[in-house]
């Protein structure tokens, strides 16, 4: 029997939940054992291969292309797991919300007091995707199926996680584990 | 005017009691057109109370405010009750007429334009507070004029008055009443024997909750101390409610003497009656009233031949739908934010200043002194054995006779829909918006405490109303008035109008519903007071007997949001950066 | 001497004195009900609402609802734990809950609740307000983002230090906490007050010694907040 696949993608995040992935330590060993991974940075496949059982999602959506990129998770993946307080509410790239884009923007390249920027320009580049006007929770943009808090998450945490969605258990933290820092 | 002239004359006028910090600021926001932070500080200087605490009196009530108001204030009611296609229409002709939108105030500081809660016209929407003054039947056309007349300060004399509506004159209420006769039989009786007829009579409160007023008399009157107070709520703050405006526009009498009677019975010489802010227009008149009274002795020291002492003030309130609650309006009249309060104690233990107190609605009182003067067997005469009595209907809405109808307890709700001109209606909303919406089905259910009960509120809604959007109007309502002291109450009515608007939008989901369900329970049942406990009742109600119109907006989701739109939440970028999303299918 | 009565909560026989709160009386008898506005020795709030229990099948704040003989309390329902919760998740979208740098995380008494009632995510949708810090004072600041509106503290400063203080301004779910005069910085509060320890959450916050557990040895890291109440009551 084919191994189930896991996907996984950074979209506003940090890529400190991908290292609290490889926190699981030589549990990695026995993941691989498991499960075969598609689509994620932890093996640079950019495109989904095949059609996957899981998809852990880091970072909530702060451009249009985290949008694309959600979506299409949300497509390729039977559940989607929000691992990460940026996925769950924004994190911290949501302190910008509330505060209108064009400040955000003037703040960040123009105005901010460490700002060093003898161009004045704001980078817009076409290839440069478009932001949204806030950062959405994943779950605003495509339905979740499981959320995982944490700054990033404990490895236990996501160890237990993805042990009881490959086994098709519930997913039950125990309480060390539930921690939203 | 200055500050330091009008704080330091409105405070003496109060005696610098630190419990009428709201007449003081009610007095500085009328004649400087707005409570400053100077003046905050000042008159908690003056009255010797933390500045902190003006601060929040002066935050929570619609009608004071920080900043600099117009010389006149014109308040459109956006109730959902009064403004239909013509509210809008009106709505829009007043923005043009005076250049302005709503929140904003015209260059030369003469007029501001705001939106304001239900202010009682449901009979004769659109309606709208031009300072105190109401201005009902608004139509574009009426919107030019009234316009015209404020610009030139003539609105006094422009005739724009408002009409009565009373269809229906009951054997209580309405009838002719011989002056002082209540209060005459009830002097001639002991207090506990007062007690005993309102008790026989089985009176139940008008003002919506329906508890016996004799038993809640009996607690007051039992409870211990020297000093006690009657309460009379006029704050008739439900959407849909005025017919305490009728009761006090036409027999005052009748509730200050019943207020007289209630004194007597629990021991109280004082009596405060709360008159919302919106019925500010109607003090005058009250005042001459408690003065003819007083005059002819029904009032004032020395009743019943030196066997009763008793006197009335008026207190006004200033734009709070939450203060009819009843321990809200104790906290209002001692000056303060309108919070509820912890009960126990309850007011008849502690209320007003810590004092017993009895609290009853102006209706109650009104009829208290008909029983008294024709006694309780005549009085249960009427309606039901359960809910004895006429009772003071507010018929509004979609229906030939909108206006008061003084009916006995008992009658259904198609008997009332044929009274008034509202057959064909495709909800009937008893109770007000923290009541329920009847269906047609359900049209043969009788009104009063045996199945529908109501402080006397009805809303006819005819088969055009969205009714979901009514819905939404009257959860923005409660939003709005939530006080914020309990977290269900303050956020959740939030929360639920918020999800009730996706659906409305077409973006809900089949498990919206369970959604929703889920949070008004969670409401309904962990909010502290009455507002929270029945705000989510409009979604309630039309989720039990109008699901279909829920079902009919929802869509399917495939693992979408469907509220999520991409191309809205990329404007920003688009205005702010000059260029166009690129939507690449793959 | 006072009265002495009982009742039951979830079936469990309670002792109280008469007129103490529901709430005292089953945290002497090591029942612990879930509680946020609430503190020791201070008058009851009655505003988060978490402590609602079913009295006699009403729903009663168990921290303003006096015990009676003879009445028939439940705390632990499926219903109570799940709107318990809801409201709990309300608090979390209400405000601006940055747990990961917070520096009372790990302290919190919120964030403890949430972890003791097993919340992973608030299921509301966040609402993002803009809101201010009060950094003014020399010693203490006020984040009005993490404020859940306990008015603890208002009540700490009028009871226990004499200082009327901290308010409330507008209304409903515009609401604030707000000081007199205008800022912190121009009122007369210590960084010894008492009602700087008040705060459950990291709203208002003494400068300058966040972070100062590690993480690990922090309040709530290893058992849920009211384990010591259970303990205290039911020796092993
Ligand atoms: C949010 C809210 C608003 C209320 N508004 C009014 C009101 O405007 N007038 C009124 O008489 N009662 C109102 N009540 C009911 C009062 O709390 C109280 O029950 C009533 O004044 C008692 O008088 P009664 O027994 O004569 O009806 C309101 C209750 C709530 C919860
Ligand atoms: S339910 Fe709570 S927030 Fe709502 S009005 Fe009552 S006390 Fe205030
Ligand atoms: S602890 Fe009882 S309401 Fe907050």
């Amino acid at each position: 029997m084919a191994k189930p696949k896991i996907a996984t993608t950074s979209l506003a995040g940090c890529f400190g939940c991908h290292m609290s992935v490889l926190d699981i330590d030589d549990r990695i060993l026995q993941l691989v054992e498991l499960v075969d991974f598609d689509k994620s940075p932890v093996d640079d496949i950019k495109k989904f291969s095949a059609h996957c059982a899981v998809g852990l999602i880091e970072g909530g959506c702060c451009n249009q292309e985290n949008v694309k990129v959600l979506r299409d998770f949300r497509k390729n993946c039977d559940v989607l797991v929000s691992v990460g307080d940026c996925a769950i509410m924004g994190g911290i790239p949501a302190m910008r919300n509330g505060i209108p884009l064009q400040e955000c923007l003037q703040e960040a390249y123009l105005k901010g007091p460490t700002v060093h920027n003898p161009s004045g320009q704001i980078p817009n580049d076409p290839e440069l995707p478009l932001i949204l006007d806030r950062v959405y929770p994943a779950h605003e943009v495509v339905k979740i199926d499981y959320h995982l808090p944490g700054c990033p998450p404990p490895a236990d945490a996501i160890w237990e996680a993805l042990v009881a969605l490959l086994t098709d258990k519930p997913i039950k933290l125990p309480y060390p584990l539930l921690k939203y820092d | 005017m200055n500050l330091q002239q009008v704080v330091p004359e409105a405070a003496a006028r109060c005696g610098r009691d630190p419990s009428r910090v709201m007449d003081v600021v009610r007095e500085v926001q009328a004649r400087l057109g707005r409570v400053s932070d100077e003046a905050i500080d000042l008159i908690a200087r003056e009255l010797a109370v933390p500045p902190v605490d003006v601060k929040g009196v002066v935050t929570f009530y619609a009608f004071l405010s920080r900043k600099q108001k117009g010389r006149t204030v014109i308040r459109l009611s956006e109730c959902v009750g009064c403004l239909g296609a013509e509210g809008h229409a009106s709505a829009e002709e007043l923005q043009r007429q005076l250049g302005i939108k709503f929140g904003e105030t015209t260059p030369d500081g003469a007029i501001s334009l705001e939106h304001t809660a239900c202010i009682g016209m449901c009979d004769q929407g659109p309606a709208a507070l031009v300072d105190e003054q109401p201005i009902a039947r608004l139509t574009p056309e009426r919107v030019k004029d009234l316009v015209a007349a404020v610009r030139e300060q003539k609105l006094a004399e422009a005739g724009f008055a408002v009409a009565d509506n009373v269809h229906k004159k009951g054997e209580v209420v309405f009838a002719e009443m011989e002056p002082g006769a209540g209060l005459k039989h009830a002097l001639a009786l002991d207090p506990a024997g007062v007690i005993g007829e309102v008790k026989a009579s089985r009176l139940r409160g008008r003002g919506g909750a329906g508890f016996p007023a004799g038993t809640k008399w009996e607690f007051c009157a039992r409870a211990a101390g020297e000093r006690k107070v009657v309460l009379c709520n006029a704050d008739e703050g439900e959407p849909g409610t005025f017919k305490d405006r009728e009761i006090l526009k036409h027999v005052p009498a009748h509730v200050f003497e019943g207020m007289a009677i209630a004194g007597y019975a629990i021991g109280a010489k004082e009596g405060i009656l709360y008159l919302r802010g919106e019925y500010a227009y109607m003090l005058p008149a009250l005042e001459k009233t408690l003065d003819e009274m007083r005059e002819k002795g029904v009032l004032g020291k020395g009743l019943g031949g030196g066997k009763h002492d008793f006197d009335i003030r008026v207190q006004l309130g200033a734009g709070a739908y939450v203060c009819g609650e009843e321990s809200a309006l104790i906290s209002s009249c001692e000056g303060g934010r309108g919070v509820p309060k912890d009960r126990p104690p309850f007011p008849v233990e502690r209320g007003y200043l810590g004092l017993p107190t009895v609290v009853n609605n102006v209706e109650t009182f009104a009829t208290v002194a008909r029983i008294l003067e024709k006694g309780a067997g005549w009085f249960a005469s009427f309606g039901t054995r359960d809910s004895t009595g006429t009772k003071l209907f507010s018929v509004s809405g979609d229906c030939a006779k909108p206006g008061i109808y003084e009916l006995p307890y008992g009658l259904t709700v198609r008997e009332l829909m044929a009274l008034v001109g509202g057959e064909g209606a495709q909800a009937v909303l008893v109770g007000g918006p923290s009541g329920s919406f009847v269906k047609p089905e359900d049209f043969d259910r009788k009104i009063g405490y045996e199945a529908l009960a109501t402080g006397g509120s009805v809303m006819v809604f005819g088969p055009r109303r969205d009714l979901l959007e009514v819905v939404s109007g009257f959860m923005r309502f409660f939003v709005d008035e939530s006080c914020g002291h309990c977290v269900p109450c303050r956020v959740g009515n939030v929360l639920i109008k918020e999800r009730l608007d996706k659906i409305r939008a077409g973006h809900g989901v089949a498990e919206d519903l369970g959604y929703l369900e889920e949070l008004c329970a969670t409401v309904k049942r962990m909010s502290r007071c009455g507002l929270g406990q029945t705000s989510p009742n409009p979604v309630v109600t039309t989720l039990a007997s109008f699901r279909g119109l829920y079902e009919r907006r929802l869509t399917e989701s495939n693992g979408l949001q469907p509220d999520f739109d991409l191309n809205a939440a990329l404007q920003a970028a688009v205005k702010a950066q000059g260029r166009a999303p690129v939507f690449h299918e793959d | 001497m006072s009265e002495t009565i009982t009742f039951t909560i979830d079936g469990k026989k309670i002792p109280a004195k008469k007129g103490q709160t529901i709430i005292r009386a089953a945290e002497e008898a090591g029942v612990y009900i879930p509680r946020l506005c609430w503190l020791k020795d201070l008058i009851p709030g009655g505003a988060c609402r978490v402590c609602t229990v079913l009295v006699n099948g009403r729903p009663q704040a168990a921290c303003t609802q006096p015990a009676a003989g003879g009445i028939v309390v439940q705390n632990e329902t499926e219903e109570l734990f799940r709107w318990r919760k809801n409201i709990v998740a309300m608090l979390f979208v209400e405000g601006n809950h940055y747990c990961m740098f917070c520096e009372k995380s790990g302290n919190c008494e919120l964030q403890a609740v949430a972890y003791r009632f097993g919340i992973t995510a608030p299921k509301y949708p966040h609402q993002f307000p803009q809101r201010a810090v009060d950094a003014s004072h020399p010693d203490v600041l006020i984040d009005h983002n993490r404020c859940i509106l306990c008015w603890r503290c208002a009540r700490t400063a009028r009871v226990k230090d004499g200082k009327p203080i901290f308010g409330v301004v507008n209304r409903g779910i515009d609401s604030q906490l707000a000081v007199g005069p205008e800022q912190l910085g121009e009122t007369e509060l210590k960084a010894t007050d008492k009602a700087v320890e008040a705060c459950p959450v990291g709203a208002l916050m003494k400068k300058r010694v966040g972070y100062a557990v590690p993480v690990g040895k922090r309040l709530y890291d290893h058992e849920p907040i009211g384990s010591d109440i259970e303990k205290a009551g039911n020796p092993a």
